[in-house]
């Protein structure tokens, strides 16, 4: 589909690394959502979602090839989570809740994806 | 107050409300009201049954209802029509308002402490001067990290500040004065729409039946709550009725008017996303809630009834997790779920969308015609893996994959569609035991009638038994995360064939029980936080207060001449109590303000408080107590023998808010989100908090947007319920409302030659409908700020499956959210509306015309 987040044109980089896999993807979506701070950029939000879902599949598919283990999951959801809770937050965006997250997903991208 | 008060009232104003229409049952006590020399008036954008049968019809404008109840706050204060002695002594009108506080009046709409980045408010000059009040309200906070500084203990100090002069500035009537100078009756007619003649009759009418001979009455329903400013509407009458002495008394109150059978009762028990059963607040990751100490302290009001929370918390968990629940792991709180942010519907769809949901369970809920954005919700079904359905009848929202609207227009195809679909049959109302809570918290027991055919089944029938599979499923897990699965307590006798969980069951664990002997604890007063009881929601306690007897099934009502509160008839929470804050029936020596309206009153031989009702006070506080502030008292003690609102911190009712409303402490009028004019009252356009989410298939109109000149509104029918799917695949309601219209003003009609049954297409940058127009003088022109602004409306109950088939309305709506609530805005909104079909338009398309 014409603008989808999770499938970024071949070539893209985000800070000098490559965005064609599913977690590098999502760091850079989330990426982007933080760079927007403090203004909540709702749009920005649902790209990182979609892509950190995206991500989560290739996750799930990993488990199940047991090329994955059921932490690394469980962080990813983690994630998930915490950005959901800055797109639709009560009360404040978490901004520090979400640099915390940000570290987690880069620590699960350089696992799960290394260069 | 009961359902059935409403007859002892002198003047009832229905507002935000149809209640002729659909509330026919409810309606018959407005009838006996007015049999009995009541006025009764309604205040409602369009003209209906409801309207026909009032003494007094006051027509306003879609979404300008806080203007309307702001203006009758003017006009009471500047008038003194006021009930001084009620609201004086029982109201926080005297209170002082710490020295930062500042109005929208000096801030061009906006109230001190917001803070533009994140749109939010920040509360501390919202506070009683010295004072930091806690919220009797759930997920009250306006900021998700804690408050820096003030803690509740303040209130245990002393009582708030006071000045019963009411000359100092910052007190609540001066603050209320100044907030509310602008709503003179002419900026209500300017604002509302409503002749300002007809705006004076209706609160000089309300003003006249209220004092301490007679009691008014407010009915409201979703006209009121579907807004992005609903609470506040809400709070605007509020502050009406606590100024005329109208609450807590004999055909006094604020009726609202539940929209189904028992959606109190599934408010009060499954509750919402951010409730724990009877409005404990859920925990929350990001707050002071690691620990179920720190929860509870944290979250505990140190005065007040609200006190007893950790009673009803720690009985909660123990009737969750049963021996699983000690205090060595904090009675199992570690098991709850913590929020980390709004999971309400709308952002479930919106991350339902965005791929974060794989599946859903959708049990009495038809979303693709009752939720707002009608394609976005079906895109998002879309990308689940699976979606169960459980109803009597298909419903659009289970056929979304092969009849969708998306997939009718070729935006998706079933063979695209990966979300694997069970729909399974759901028994209905005659066919299961159990109980149902109205609009005046009344739980009635009801029996099953007869068998539900074939594979249906009750709902509690599908919760049990995937429940006891997924405790089978997960019984020898080691994940930390399963331990609250594991810990259920899952133990309710079955019975028959198909192994039915008996209602009464659960009934009796939601009443609660102590736990060394199972016995059942007659009142909530009987809980404790020490694990020795058990109770399910302790709101509900006494409706089994002892075994074998279920309150909720007696029918015994009050003969002709007995005390109206028909204590016999089923079981009111709480306490089988039917008007709440009745202490306020009774002036500050004890005594009924009048022989007329008593209920409550001081024996002051038995020194107790006896009545008409169960007081709702501690039964034995005298009137005349008065705490003793060098003792810090706590709790109960702290409030007075003449502080009837308990449940608040200081016992008053709160005409401002200082704490507990993310939108400000006073109503105050904005526009809609959509809406055809500018504020005429500030600068500040609409509400600065409303939950807005701009993305791609949610787009909002600007103000004043051309495209969109026409404010629009959807609304039920009587013989058509919600979802519609009940009615609408049943003949003999079908036939009743056989098809989708679109209200219409005559004056409308001949502008855009569109005659009476026409086709019409309705369009907004959510998605277009056609629909045939009823050209009805129901609907009128308004003149708004010097402008004609036309309204239209539709009802939203219709589909394209059954019998009574239409459009569904709710495409036209986008998701957004009341700031305190989450609740979406179905009231007012703008569309454009046009002469002809979809179909031609796409056939002129083609041809280039």
């Amino acid at each position: 589909m014409a603008g989808d987040p999770a499938r970024a044109p071949a070539g893209d980089r985000h800070g000098g690394q490559a965005v064609d896999r599913p977690g590098r993807r999502a760091l850079a979506a989330l990426d982007r959502v933080l760079a927007q701070r403090p203004q909540k950029d709702d749009h920005g939000f649902s790209q990182a979602t979609q892509c950190l879902s995206a991500f989560r599949d290739e996750l799930i598919g990993a488990h199940r090839r047991q090329a994955c283990t059921r932490e690394q999951l469980v962080h990813l959801n983690g994630v998930i989570s915490v950005v959901l809770a800055g797109h639709f937050p009560l009360g404040d965006v978490p901004w520090g809740e979400l640099d915390k997250a940000r570290d987690w997903l880069k620590a699960l991208v350089e696992a799960v994806e290394p260069e | 107050m009961a359902l059935w008060d409403l007859a002892n009232s002198d003047c009832i104003i229905e507002m935000g409300s149809n209640i002729a229409e659909n509330h026919p049952i409810a309606f018959r006590f407005v009838t006996e009201a007015q049999r009995r020399g009541a006025t009764i008036i309604h205040v409602d954008p369009r003209f209906t049954r409801t309207s026909a049968l009032a003494d007094i019809y006051a027509p306003i404008r879609s979404g300008s209802d806080i203007a309307f109840l702001g203006g009758m706050i003017r006009h009471i204060l500047e008038n003194d029509l006021w009930f001084r002695d009620f609201a004086l002594e029982y109201t926080n009108l005297a209170h002082i308002i710490e020295d930062g506080y500042a109005d929208p009046e000096s801030h061009d709409g906006l109230f001190s402490g917001f803070d533009a980045e994140t749109r939010a408010y920040k509360q501390e000059t919202w506070q009683y001067k010295g004072k930091t009040v806690p919220s009797s309200i759930a997920e009250h906070r306006e900021q998700t990290e804690e408050q820096a500084g003030g803690d509740f203990e303040s209130m245990t100090e002393s009582p708030p500040p006071q000045d019963r002069t009411l000359q100092h500035p910052n007190c609540v009537y001066q603050i209320m004065k100044r907030h509310y100078a602008r709503y003179t009756p002419e900026m209500v007619e300017r604002v509302t729409g409503c002749p300002k003649e007809t705006f004076l009759k209706v609160v000089e009418t309300l003003a006249r039946n209220s004092g301490r001979e007679r009691t008014g009455a407010f009915t409201y329903a979703v006209g009121w709550t579907h807004h992005s400013t609903g609470v506040q509407i809400i709070r605007a009458c509020t502050i009406v009725q606590a100024l005329l002495g109208n609450v807590g008394r004999p055909g006094g109150g604020i009726m609202a008017l539940r929209g189904h059978v028992s959606i109190q009762g599934s408010t009060d028990i499954p509750t919402l996303y951010n409730m724990l059963p009877t409005y404990l607040p859920q925990p929350n990751v990001f707050h002071d809630h690691a620990t179920l100490d720190r929860y509870l302290e944290s979250e505990t009001p140190t005065t007040g009834w609200w006190a007893n929370m950790p009673k009803y918390v720690v009985s909660l968990l123990k009737a969750w997790y049963g021996e699983a629940a000690t205090r060595a792991n904090d009675y199992g709180y570690p098991f709850l779920p913590k929020l980390t942010g709004d999971l309400s519907q709308e952002p479930m769809t919106m991350a339902m969308v965005d791929g974060v949901m794989r599946g859903q369970f959708i049990l009495g809920q038809n979303p693709l015609v009752g939720a707002v954005n009608a394609d976005f919700v079906e895109r998002g079904l879309g990308k689940l893996d699976w979606l169960v359905v459980r109803d009597f009848a298909m419903t659009e929202t289970a056929n979304f994959w092969s009849k969708g609207r998306l997939v009718a227009g070729g935006e998706l195809s079933p063979e695209d569609i990966e979300t694997e679909v069970f729909f399974l049959p759901a028994a209905m109302p005659g066919e299961k035991e159990g109980t149902v809570t109205n609009t005046s918290r009344l739980v009635q027991w009801h029996d099953k009638v007869c068998e539900a055919p074939g594979d249906s089944r009750s709902d509690l029938w599908f919760i049990y038994h995937l429940g006891r599979r997924l405790k089978q499923l997960y019984a020898d897990s080691r994940e930390t995360r399963d331990g609250a699965i594991q810990a259920l307590t899952w133990d309710y006798p079955v019975e028959g064939e198909i192994q039915e969980p008996k209602a009464e069951a659960v009934l009796a664990e939601i009443n609660g029980y102590t736990v060394s002997d199972g016995e059942p604890v007659a009142s909530y007063k009987e809980l404790k936080d020490d694990g020795s009881t058990a109770c399910g929601g302790w709101m509900y306690c006494g409706v089994m207060p002892k075994k074998g007897h279920n309150v909720a099934r007696s029918r015994k009502p009050d003969g002709p001449d007995g005390p109206g509160s028909h204590l016999g008839w089923a079981f009111a929470w709480p306490s089988n109590r039917r008007t709440l804050y009745n202490r306020a029936s009774a002036d500050p020596s004890g005594k009924p303000w009048s022989e007329r309206k008593k209920m409550i009153w001081w024996d002051e031989e038995k020194e107790t408080w006896t009545g008409l009702d169960v007081p709702d006070f501690v039964e034995t506080k005298r009137p005349d107590y008065r705490p003793d502030w060098s003792k810090r008292p706590h709790g109960m003690d702290a409030l007075g023998g003449n502080d009837p609102f308990i449940m608040e911190a200081d016992g008053k009712s709160q005409l401002f808010v200082p704490t507990g409303l993310k939108d400000g402490p006073l109503p105050t009028h904005y526009e809609p989100i959509e809406s055809p004019v500018k504020n005429p009252l500030y600068g500040q356009q609409f509400n600065p908090t409303a939950k807005l989410w701009g993305r791609p298939g949610n787009e909002l109109h600007p103000p004043e947007d051309p495209r969109f000149p026409y404010v629009f509104t959807t609304f039920r029918l009587t013989e058509l319920h919600c979802g519609g799917i009940s009615t609408r695949a049943m003949p003999h309601t079908a036939e009743l409302q056989p098809e989708a219209f679109v209200e219409v003003s005559p004056e409308l009609a001949a502008e855009l030659g569109i005659r009476h049954r026409d086709w019409t297409v309705l369009s907004s940058l959510r998605g277009e409908i056609e629909v045939r127009a009823m050209v009805t003088e129901r609907v009128r022109p308004f003149t708004v700020a010097g402008r004609v602004v036309h309204q239209i409306g539709m009802p939203w109950v219709f589909g394209r499956e059954g019998y009574a088939r239409g459009a569904i309305a709710n495409v036209l709506l986008a998701i957004t959210g009341d700031a305190n609530t989450s609740i979406h805005t179905t009231k007012a909104l703008t569309v454009n509306l046009r002469a002809g079909r979809l179909t031609q338009l796409k056939r002129e398309a083609r041809h280039g015309g």
